[in-house]
């Protein structure tokens, strides 16, 4: 894809690079590091960050690239299929966005791409699906990205569509309810 | 699962189709039951009366919520009511209205309609009015009783209103709208079709006070003059204006002069049945209103081809176009305006009888998109037409072609055969089905108030009925 940004891990040394590329080109992308609670780091596109409004604003407030910047509440790996999104997604014009109405949300399609992006997740070794969804949803939530948090929410309501509540409960591992709480459910 | 916000929640359950996979939800555990019974509370239906009485008795039910009897404040989860089915709206009452907003219900409410609830009065209204602070529509269309004074009472609590359907209320008039205009800066999208008291004053009075406003329904005003038709035109925000049926629109817009500081907007414009409506009211319509895309000229008589080359000047913009009982349109006319609007997706020219082959030839080359194609009562046109159309046969959608007596059976199943993608074929009256009872046995049912003979002309191929056809004439 053509319009795929550019994306850098450089989790293993842990270090900033931002110095560095602004030196070695003539045009300077404007980068920035993010580093997650459990110690990654990522290097990425100014315009790939800002698909998060979360980032977003934070550009706004502080004018200018701020120092490696910690993020809290978001896992490595979740961070790392935050940015595999947005460099996907970052020169897109008509993304989800908050203002679409109820409907035009519930009846678009998930394209081809996502799909394949989800199922990635879903495939994560050993560990139960739908915890990597959720755990994703809510990093998406915190960074407020419209499009993923409508892809990831899609991809869930699809996991459970169908399904008696007996399932579901399996699905989100809810305990089943005593008796007296299942009457309150009822009313 | 702990941590989800309950916003998430609601976004998950939100792209849930069916209502019975809400509800499963809601008997998972508590706060996927707030969540998802929020969704199934926030636009509740009803089709019938028990439907209605069943909802009254849960919302009453739930007033002080923790009562024994449920869980949850059911009524303040209530976002849009619509009490417009059929038979229901005759069956609603003030008293029911009383009970519905008494329940909760007006706590979050934004849009109720009530249109063609006859048997409302202005109490309904002003307890709406008072009771309801964040509603942004209100449709209460067709209440006949509805009074100037009652309307013009409550607007003023009702500053964040956003759409307003007054359409047939017939008592209201000036005063209401500019009551509405001083209080509802807000406003986006007013109908007053059928109100015959509402004047120039009023409709000018709404587009100065409200700069965001978009969508104005004026048909059939019979007091409304050129004079109104200035502001109306320079209004910004404007995409969307019928006029259709204002008797007294005899010039449109005002000549000479009509200068307006900016092109408008407008994309949608009904000017049905304004038979005096000339050809230089087009020309300065349509130098004001270039993007165009919808317009409506049926029963507008007096016009030549000479408006159609006018029209040609909205070229692209140009979507749909309907020109039915424009019975002064010749080939020539039609010609320019195909050539120069190639982007039109419907085109109706019923009863346009002067149009022959050699136009109906053009319409294909010139406009490859073409969906929809009237040329109802086309009396000149032959199988030669039809075979022009073919070129048409992956996109024509549908086709009427009813009182076309020339056609034959041999074109129309050639048509069938090549635009495969044809779910809607009109064929009443012509003489070619007419003879063969056979044919017309896959027609669809002729609506109920056709008289004995009406039902023998009557031949209209929808749904698998195309297909049925089809595959029988083959």
């Amino acid at each position: 894809m053509f319009h795929r940004a550019n994306l850098r891990n450089n989790s293993k040394n842990g270090r900033s690079q931002v110095g560095q590329n602004r030196n070695s080109k003539k045009k300077p992308v404007a980068k920035l590091t993010l580093i997650t609670e459990d110690n990654e780091s990522f290097t990425v596109c100014k315009k790939v960050a800002e698909m998060s409004m979360f980032f977003k604003n934070m550009l706004q407030d502080t004018e200018g690239i701020p120092a490696p910047f910690i993020v809290p509440n978001v896992s490595g790996y979740d961070l790392k299929k935050i940015i595999e999104y947005c460099s996907y997604h970052c020169l897109d014009t008509d993304c989800p966005n908050d203002n679409d109405s109820l409907r035009s949300r519930r009846d678009r399609k998930i394209g081809h791409w996502d799909e394949t992006f989800v199922r990635n997740i879903i495939n994560k070794d050993g560990d139960p699906v739908i915890d990597n969804l959720v755990g994703l949803t809510k990093a998406a939530y915190f960074l407020d990205i419209p499009g993923l948090i409508w892809l990831m929410t899609k991809s869930i309501a699809n996991t459970i569509d169908p399904k008696p509540i007996a399932e579901i409960r399996e699905i989100f591992n809810v305990p089943v309810p005593s008796e007296r709480e299942e009457e309150i459910l009822q009313r | 699962l702990d941590t989800i916000p309950n916003e998430l929640l609601a976004h998950i359950f939100s792209h849930l189709r069916s209502p019975a996979d809400l509800y499963a939800c809601a008997h998972v555990c508590r706060r996927f039951t707030l969540s998802a019974l929020t969704l199934v509370y926030a636009r509740p239906s009803f089709a019938s009366r028990d439907a209605l009485a069943g909802f009254l008795d849960t919302v009453t039910a739930a007033v002080n919520p923790p009562t024994p009897r449920s869980t949850f404040a059911y009524g303040t989860m209530v976002r849009r009511l619509a009490l417009t089915a059929e038979p229901l709206r005759l069956y609603v009452s003030d008293a029911m209205i009383l009970r519905l907003l008494s329940a909760g219900t007006n706590v979050r409410l934004e849009k109720i309609s009530l249109a063609g609830c006859r048997f409302l009065t202005d109490e309904s209204v002003t307890l709406i009015a008072t009771l309801c602070r964040t509603l942004i529509g209100l449709d209460i269309s067709d209440i006949i009783e509805l009074t100037d004074a009652a309307l013009t009472a409550v607007i003023p609590t009702l500053p964040p209103l956003q759409t307003l359907n007054l359409n047939g209320c017939v008592h209201i008039s000036d005063s209401t709208l500019l009551r509405v205009a001083a209080q509802c800066p807000a406003l986006r999208r007013i109908r007053v079709a059928r109100c015959a008291l509402v004047s120039d004053v009023g409709v000018a009075a709404i587009v100065n006070a409200c700069p965001r406003i978009a969508e104005m329904d004026l048909e059939g005003l019979p007091i409304l003059t050129p004079a109104a038709m200035a502001p109306v035109l320079s209004a910004l925000a404007l995409r969307e204006l019928n006029l259709a049926s204002c008797a007294a629109l005899l010039t449109l817009p005002p000549r000479p002069p009509f200068t307006a500081p900016d092109p408008s907007l407008l994309r949608t414009l009904n000017l049905t049945g304004l038979v005096a409506l000339e050809d230089p009211a087009v020309l300065v319509l349509v130098n004001h209103c270039p993007r165009i895309r919808t317009l409506v000229l049926t029963r507008c008589a007096a016009l030549s081809d000479m408006a159609m080359t006018h029209l040609g000047r909205l070229g692209k913009s140009l979507q749909s176009l309907h020109l039915g009982h424009c019975v002064r349109l010749t080939d020539v006319g039609l010609k320019k305006l195909v050539k120069s609007c190639g982007r039109l997706r419907y085109l109706d020219l019923s009863s346009c009888y002067l149009i022959t082959d050699k136009s109906v030839h053009e319409i294909p080359l010139s406009c490859p998109k073409l969906r929809r194609l009237g040329l109802v009562k086309c009396r000149a046109i032959t199988d030669q037409s039809i075979y022009s159309l073919l070129r048409l046969h992956s996109t024509l959608e549908r086709a009427h072609l009813s009182y076309c007596t020339l056609l034959s059976l041999s074109a129309i199943m050639a048509l069938l055969n090549v635009c495969r993608n044809i779910t809607h074929l009109t064929l009443t009256g012509c003489p070619c089905v007419l003879a063969r009872p056979d044919v017309q046995a896959f027609s669809k049912p002729a609506p109920a108030e056709f008289s004995e003979g009406q039902r023998g002309m009557f031949c209209v191929f929808g749904g698998g009925g195309v297909g049925g056809v089809r595959d029988y004439l083959n």
